[in-house]
């Protein structure tokens, strides 16, 4: 067991190095990047190793791309270039799925991560998936306050007879898959704001000692890491058990530490923060739209809420 | 620390009144993009046609063309300029505090020179303090001046100066000799930001403006004439000024629009529960912040410096802001575009990334609370 355990780790360190290699070149097209290093491949075979990994450096890294309809692809079960579509995914804004069932019409309204145009996008609807080609839909780019995420606006009515139905596909798995990715993605941002503030707090003097000397400093930095180490715990529990309850709180977790971290970070680097000749205002943005792909850090403690009552009972941690 | 209960007399309520008919039929609203708070444009006719209602220089000395009212009089025409987001970006800190301190313990010169023009509307100021090493340790600042024929020559660099890119004069805190602690030594000069050697570079900020400026200053000549008090007593000054600044409406009135317009365009929100309850914890909030503001403004009539009253007041006000703004959010479907077609959704976004800096613009609030927690000892 120890002898797998350390291959793993061999692996998965020799992974992230050629990673982080590739993706840290200015100007990188990272799904490029990601499909050189055969990042699907991995996903496939060990979602748990690849998923903290990949999205925590996209989080560190502030990097666009389309790694997360790749993890939604995979939860659904869904090779859209089987059916040779380039299916675009359409993620939901909110709580709840990307497109509605209205008799014999569908409601679509999601994000697409990675402009693109692509033929056709695939949307999750209850259990199930949908193929609509891209015409039925209007699209429009996002002038939000994070535009490095090239985010589209997916919003349509389109009537049953003119879509295809994904077969055989589990779509309930997504949200959590997805909710889980983007957990470790508000993670890594939150890792490399703290190292920001960090760094600055050591560097920068005033009074005649570094500021992180002050314990107003170090308690705004502390509660910033508490607030990350109580997502990230819960992150770890959403691959063991209760899928569909951890990673709403997990997601909710690594938003909230989000929010403090722009936050304290912002207080203690001070005006300097805001200037766009420093990198921390681009963490701050990213944080704010993470929040709101699959729901909002208050959509989803009301989703969990809900969930909690209906079964009747608290799950225990730990448990399957 | 004291706070003493007040209200607004009548005559006080009529300005009150006269106000906002002024700004009801000046600026209507839809006719005018609103700023927030403070941060509202500049508009130098704006100013001045407040001004010629005499609502510049309102703490002026009338010898010199302001209104010789007191403190409370300018609190009542602050605040509703700022809860209607009317654009005083031009005469807001000249009205605020560098008029004040020149009519404190300017030479009868200056106040001639530069009191009449400011109670006009005309001149517009803005503060150099902040340096790149010296943020919250203000005493550090290195600009120094150095004596020369008939006045001083500076050099050095302010930065996070707010409107220098299209104000007319700095009131500058520079060094002009080694005292035997550092906050003797300090002076306060007046800068012409088109005299030789001033060279302005706009910071791009995260709010997508680029109101914030680097000033630098490469052997720029002020003559004697424009140092402003005694020299070496500029600490001193600052303290006092700092207390005009930091207790004012202008620090709990930086969202209120926004909570205003939001209710404005959905009026569904008035029957939901939740959001009363927000409501009503903002209202008691400012109600409040309000009485504390307007106490401090009857103490400064009284002839007194509440600067610890203002610094708590200042504390209180920003973190509440940025709390009522996290509040609100929850109640707002998708992330605010700034393009939007929805003013609320506008005035939203753009709060959303300028309200981080309440809390330190001005003071931060780890300064402020330590400067209460020293008020507390007396």
């Amino acid at each position: 067991m120890a002898d797998a355990t350390a291959v793993d780790r061999n692996a998965l360190d020799l992974f992230e190095r050629s990673l982080r290699g590739l993706l840290t070149t200015d100007g990188v097209d990272v799904d490029a990047a990601l499909a050189e290093v055969g990042w699907r491949d991995f996903l496939a075979a060990d979602p748990v190793a690849a998923v903290p990994l990949l999205f925590g450096v996209q989080g560190e890294l502030l990097l666009g791309g389309t790694a997360l309809d790749d993890v939604a692809l995979d939860a659904l079960d869904f090779d859209p270039s089987r059916l040779e579509i380039d299916g675009a995914l359409v993620h939901p804004r909110r709580c709840v799925d990307a497109a509605m069932r209205h008799d014999r019409t569908l409601v679509v309204d999601g994000l697409v991560v990675g402009e693109r145009t692509p033929a056709s996008f695939v949307v999750v609807v209850g259990s199930g998936a949908v193929i609509v080609p891209a015409t039925a839909l209007d699209c429009a780019v996002v002038q939000g306050i994070d535009p490095s995420l090239e985010l589209v606006r997916v919003r349509g009515t389109v009537s049953l007879a003119d879509v295809s139905m994904a077969d055989d596909v589990d779509g309930a798995a997504v949200a959590p898959a997805c909710r889980r990715a983007l957990a470790y993605e508000l993670l890594g941002a939150v890792d490399a704001m703290l190292a920001t503030a960090t760094e600055y707090a050591q560097a920068r003097h005033q009074f005649g000692q570094p500021i992180g000397a002050f314990q107003a400093v170090k308690h705004r930095l502390a509660d910033v890491y508490v607030a990350r180490q109580a997502a990230s715990a819960v992150l770890a529990e959403s691959w063991h058990s209760e899928p569909e309850c951890t990673t709403l709180a997990a997601k909710a977790l690594a938003a909230r530490a989000g929010a403090l971290a722009a936050e304290h970070c912002l207080q203690v680097l001070g005006a300097i923060g805001f200037a766009l000749e420093h990198p921390l205002h681009r963490f701050v943005r990213r944080v704010r739209v993470l929040d709101h792909l699959y729901g909002t850090e208050a959509e989803l403690r009301t989703q969990l809420g809900r969930l909690l009552l209906a079964r009747g009972r608290v799950p225990r941690p730990g448990s399957a | 620390m004291r706070f003493e209960f007040t209200v607004l007399d009548d005559h006080e309520r009529a300005l009150q009144a006269e106000v906002r008919a002024f700004l009801g039929d000046v600026l209507p609203r839809g006719s005018f993009e609103p700023g927030l708070g403070m941060a509202g444009r500049k508009d130098p006719a704006f100013s001045q046609a407040l001004a010629a209602r005499g609502w510049v220089g309102m703490s002026l000395p009338r010898d010199y063309g302001g209104g010789d009212r007191p403190a409370v009089e300018r609190f009542v025409v602050a605040e509703e300029l700022l809860r209607w987001g009317a654009p005083v970006g031009h005469h807001w800190i000249a009205d605020r505090q560098s008029g004040p301190l020149l009519a404190k313990v300017g030479t009868p010169e200056q106040k001639a020179r530069f009191l009449p023009a400011i109670c006009r509307g005309e001149l517009s100021f803005c503060i150099g303090m902040s340096e790149p090493d010296s943020g919250s340790d203000l005493a550090s600042v290195v600009t120094r001046a150095v004596r020369a024929e008939g006045g001083w020559v500076v050099n050095g660099t302010k930065v996070w100066t707010t409107g220098a890119h299209e104000h007319d004069w700095m009131m500058a805190l520079v060094r002009t000799s080694d005292g035997r602690d550092r906050h003797e030594g300090l002076s306060q000069l007046l800068v012409d930001l088109r005299a030789p050697g001033v060279e302005v570079r706009p910071i791009p900020f995260l709010d997508g403006t680029s109101d914030f400026n680097e000033v630098v200053f490469q052997d720029v000549f002020v003559p004697d004439a424009d140092v402003v008090g005694p020299e070496g007593q500029g600490w001193r000054q600052i303290g006092q000024e700092l207390a005009f600044e930091r207790g004012g409406p202008d620090r709990w009135l930086s969202t209120y629009l926004v909570l205003e317009q939001l209710l404005r365009e959905q009026p569904a929100l008035a029957t939901d529960p939740t959001f009363g309850e927000l409501l009503g914890a903002a209202v008691a909030q400012f109600w409040g912040l309000r009485q504390l503001s307007l106490s401090i403004a009857r103490t400064i009539d009284r002839g007194e410096q509440p600067a610890v009253e203002a610094a708590l007041v200042k504390e209180m006000a920003t973190r509440f802001e940025q709390d009522l703004l996290e509040a609100v959010l929850g109640f707002v479907q998708s992330e605010p575009a700034p393009g939007s077609g929805s003013l609320a959704e506008r005035l939203l976004a753009t709060a959303v990334l300028t309200a981080p800096s309440f809390t330190i613009r001005g003071g931060t609030i780890e300064i402020l609370r330590t400067i209460v927690a020293k008020g507390l000892r007396a």
